[in-house]
């Protein structure tokens, strides 16, 4: 029975991508830099710090765009496409995770919160206004500057306030939902609240609840490129954020056009395409917006 | 509603108390000499004695917390690690730089923002609404340092037309007070950094505004401003955007404390002594005590600004304003 | 008498995505000089759309058409956009809109929303806009001091009164009144009606009023002259006494039985089976074929030209020579009980 109802949910996804201009565009962005994060150790041609010597034996520092070096090279003589490919699967991997640990927080603080009301929504509300008072690359860096430089810290930071926007706007969905009449209806039945608020309510929101998760993916890469460039990063895993700031701190930055555009192109990438899927979504969620 | 003031000044300060309890703590189970924070492990070990007795850091945590408190209170902020100035001063300085950068940004990013979201509204479907719904949505997804030193690469670089960074040109001295604010020097360095945290929050209020307008210009009211045989301007202006702001009021409270916090990446590129530049360098030296003190004041800036915007919501909507119900 | 306004096959249409949507098909009528006209219908009969396109506010996307289309010495087919806006709305034709409710903005006062409307089309300074808008209020039984106040502040009754002062600020020629009624409970209706004509008597105001309404009541009490519409046609128009006295179209006589009427206490309500058509199909016979309990072949596959059966009375229908008959058994309640 379960296995027929992820698969629905799957076709009905599909469904409202496929039939959205923006969101096809979004996802077959996905799909490519998802394929390239779980291949790249096997596709990336080269190491990620080896410094390389061109054909004439020479260190290739700082190549344009060539046959030999298809993206250029780095200060270092490193390969960029290689670096490239193996950020990806970095960035990828903690653009994810904190996207989807932090949707879970502000989901279930906004489901429980908007459905008990009361008490328990002045202590959630209050706690999500503090976290709101935090600015938050600051608090990343604070963060890192007092933890040291891992790629956990760096997913623990982002975790501990990005669901604050997705909390405040799922518990003022909920608050309007749970006056409805089936919701009452459901109650008259016996229904646990557990079983309402997941069973009922959450199935109701959940064009609202993807929406927020790609917005929170989108805005964990961010975050993280924003905090990787100023140098907060983990050095030991590069990731596209990583690799600009290497270039910012080489000074290299006046000349070394193809080592800023890559990187750059990929975040851009990568973000507007969970920016436009959001943006199918909320399609769905608000079918006012649909350009008739 | 005065009702709704007060308590929503009380959630403030008890917001602002929360935020530096936390912070308070963070610093305290960082891996380490948890003294480390406050006495710089530059000096000797005799100093060192010294300092701690005098900071109380031999005391039960509870009394350090009370100091704590009341030093932030004093404005007895501690000095630095790296340059052993008082820490008050030194963010003093800093902290107008980054609000008049802050204030030029988000100005540029409401007025513009709102007004395109107007436009677009009313050429609904037009090749103006794709095309700025798509600009916006891209820009929103390029990170500030990379629009910023896109913006440094052409416009500095190449064509030369702005400086490439810091507020003022050096060996210049800028006027102090508000007369900086007019200067020619400070206002050709203010453009870029400006524009580019401009853009980068550009997408919401004119998103909010758009789909806002959408939605008044459907309302009942607005036929009947129609009906009255007023010109499409006054109706679109005077009677659907005053309302369809509202919304838009609503969200730029929430945008100006993401923006206060993103000013750290445009400080950095475009090296501009705000607070935001001196966060980063004083994580990056471990220099707690102004990394610290930064942090808060950013917080305190963050919170106060929603409540200043919050407050004044209430005076924009006579709903609110005014109680109901006369019979 | 003249007529203010003079409408000769008057047609409106929408394209959709089911096709196009003749929303107003053929309509003609006149309303005389300081006459009340109600349109009345039923919901979707397309009586709002031609107030509307009347007063061009229907969207650019709609295909308006008529041989005739007049308002004083105008033709408001062909005047342009701006003398139309400047020089006819609210100082030729005002309107009372159907909810009062939303039809006020939420962000300004109620005085202003008034004075508004005079300052636009006079050149009055605001202390004489004022002053016009309190003998307004004064008219229709709102204080001096509800000018400062918020529309939320105003009662429904309150509001719909704020509109009707607001409607006769610049003392237009014609007032149209859209469902002025609707939404508010039946003492607050009544004396908006009875209002109604006393403000007519204190402001001598000559205005027309072109009223529509679904409640036969309200029209039996208000006008002067009636005009049956449906689905996008004019059925009947008569003088007020001679359609209730000597109603012809089966549809007349179908909303007659609709009402309760407290003359006729233990006479059965007798309501009209089925539904309008749908406005996108191309229907060849009469629109009401499908629940006239009267129609035979001819109706289905002609259409009824207009005829005058009596002066100035007018019905589209090919059966009025049966009309003696009809209007007995209309009165029953099994005529009506039949299914197509």
């Amino acid at each position: 029975m379960k296995f027929s109802i992820i698969k629905d949910f799957l076709v009905a996804q599909y469904k409202i991508i496929r039939g959205n201009r923006f969101g096809m565009f979004g996802a077959v962005i996905l799909l490519f830099f998802g394929t390239i994060a779980l291949l790249a150790p096997y596709i990336a041609p080269h190491e990620l710090w080896e410094s390389l010597r061109d054909s004439g034996g020479k260190l290739a520092i700082l190549r344009q765009p060539s046959l030999e070096f298809p993206l250029g090279t780095t200060a270092m003589g490193r390969d960029i496409l290689s670096q490239l490919i193996l950020a990806t699967r970095t960035t990828v991997l903690i653009g994810l995770t904190s996207g989807l640990v932090s949707i879970l927080i502000g989901a279930n603080i906004g489901l429980l919160a908007g459905y008990y009301g009361g008490k328990l929504d002045e202590v959630f509300m209050r706690f999500t206004d503090i976290i709101y008072g935090m600015p938050f690359l600051p608090f990343l860096i604070v963060l890192i500057s007092l933890f040291g430089r891992n790629i956990w810290f760096v997913i623990i930071a982002i975790c501990c306030i990005i669901w604050r926007t997705s909390a405040r706007v799922i518990r003022a969905q909920v608050m309007s939902i749970r006056q409805r009449q089936y919701i009452q209806a459901a109650k008259a039945r016996g229904c646990s609240n557990f079983r309402i608020i997941y069973g009922h309510i959450m199935p109701n929101i959940l064009p609202l609840l993807l929406l927020y998760t790609a917005f929170n993916i989108a805005w964990s890469v961010l975050a993280e490129a924003g905090a990787s460039f100023l140098g907060f990063s983990d050095p030991n895993n590069i990731t596209w954020g990583g690799m600009l700031y290497n270039l910012w701190i080489s000074g290299k930055i006046r000349t070394a056009w193809w080592w800023f555009a890559t990187p750059s192109i990929c975040i851009i990438l990568l973000v507007s395409a969970l920016v436009f899927i959001s943006r199918a979504y909320e399609e769905v969620a608000n079918p006012r917006l649909k350009q008739r | 509603m005065q009702e709704f003031i007060i308590r929503r000044t009380i959630y403030t300060l008890f917001t602002i108390f929360a935020v530096a309890t936390i912070l308070f703590f963070i610093f305290r189970i960082m891996p380490g000499d948890p003294t480390a924070q406050v006495i710089s492990p530059a000096l000797d070990e005799a100093s060192q004695a010294r300092l701690k007795e005098a900071f109380g850091l031999d005391k039960p945590l509870y009394i350090q917390y009370a100091l704590y408190l009341k030093g932030l209170v004093t404005l007895e902020w501690g000095r630095s690690f790296t340059t052993s100035k008082p820490v008050f001063d030194i963010l003093k300085y800093r902290f107008w730089n980054t609000v008049f950068l802050m204030g030029a940004a988000m100005s540029f990013t409401l007025i513009l923002g709102t007004a395109l979201g107007m436009i677009m509204a009313w050429k609904r479907g037009g090749p103006l609404d794709v095309s700025a719904t798509v600009s916006a949505l891209v820009l929103q997804s390029a990170p500030p340092f990379v629009t910023g030193i896109l913006f440094l690469m052409v416009l500095s670089y190449k064509l030369d037309l702005f400086p490439t960074g810091g507020m003022n040109t050096p060996g210049e001295r800028l006027p102090t007070g508000i007369a900086m604010l007019f200067n020619k020097d400070f206002l050709h360095h203010l453009v870029l950094p400006a524009i580019t945290t401009a853009f980068y929050y550009l997408a919401t209020p004119m998103l909010i505004m758009r789909d806002s307008m959408l939605e008044v210009t459907g309302s009942d009211y607005i036929e009947l401003a129609q009906a009255k045989g007023l010109s499409p301007a006054t109706v679109m202006i005077k009677h659907a955007a005053r309302n369809a702001l509202l919304p838009v009021f609503t969200v730029s409270s929430v945008l100006i404390g993401f923006a206060l916090g993103g000013q750290v990446i445009v400080e950095q590129v475009f090296s501009w002594p705000g607070m935001g530049q001196l966060m980063v360098e004083a994580a990056s030296s471990h220099d707690y005590p102004v990394a610290q003190a930064t942090f808060l004041l950013l917080a305190v800036l963050i919170v106060v600004l929603n409540l200043l915007a919050d407050i004044s919501y209430c005076y924009l909507d006579p709903r609110i304003s005014v109680p109901g119900g006369k019979k | 008498m003249d007529n203010i306004l003079n409408i000769k096959n008057l047609k409106t249409h929408y394209s959709s995505e089911e096709g196009i949507v003749k929303a107003v098909d053929g309509v003609s009528f006149c309303v005389g000089e300081n006459q009340v006209f109600g349109l009345a219908g039923e919901s979707g009969c397309g009586k709002s759309t031609l107030i509307r396109t009347i007063m061009r506010l229907v969207p650019k996307s709609a295909k308006v058409t008529a041989d005739r289309l007049q308002f004083k010495e105008y033709n408001l087919l062909t005047v342009s956009d701006q003398f139309f806006r400047e020089k006819i709305l609210w100082q030729g034709i005002s309107l009372v809109p159907q909810s009062a409710m939303n039809a006020l903005n939420p962000v300004y006062r109620v005085g202003d929303q008034c004075t508004e409307a005079i300052l636009a089309h006079t050149d009055f300074s605001k202390a004489e806009a004022e002053k016009t808008v309190v003998k307004m209020f004064d008219a229709v039984g709102l204080q001096a001091g509800l000018m400062k106040a918020y529309p939320h502040e105003f009662s429904g009754g309150m509001r719909q009164r704020a509109m009707l002062a607001m409607s006769l600020v610049l003392t237009p020629e014609l007032v149209v009144m859209d469902e002025p009624t609707t939404g508010l409970d039946v003492l607050v209706q009544e004396r908006i009606l009875r209002n109604l004509k006393e403000i007519r008597e204190k402001t001598k105001t000559s205005a027309a009023i072109l009223l529509i309404t679904h409640d036969i009541s309200v029209i039996a009490g208000m006008s002067d002259r009636i005009g049956i519409m449906y689905a996008g046609k004019l059925m009947e128009t008569a003088d007020a006494m001679d359609l209730f006295n000597d109603p012809y179209h089966p549809y007349t006589l179908g909303l007659k039985n609709a009402f309760p009427s407290i003359k006729a206490l233990d006479r059965e309500l007798i309501s009209i089976p089925g539904s309008p058509p749908n406005l996108t199909q191309t229907i060849p016979g009469c629109l009401f074929y499908d629940r006239c309990p009267f129609s035979i072949d001819i109706c289905r596959d002609k259409r009824p030209e207009e005829i005058e059966v009596q002066p100035n009375h007018f019905v589209q229908c090919h059966r009025t020579e049966h009309v003696k008959e009809f209007r007995k058994l209309a009165g029953e309640k099994k005529t009506w009980q039949f299914s197509k």
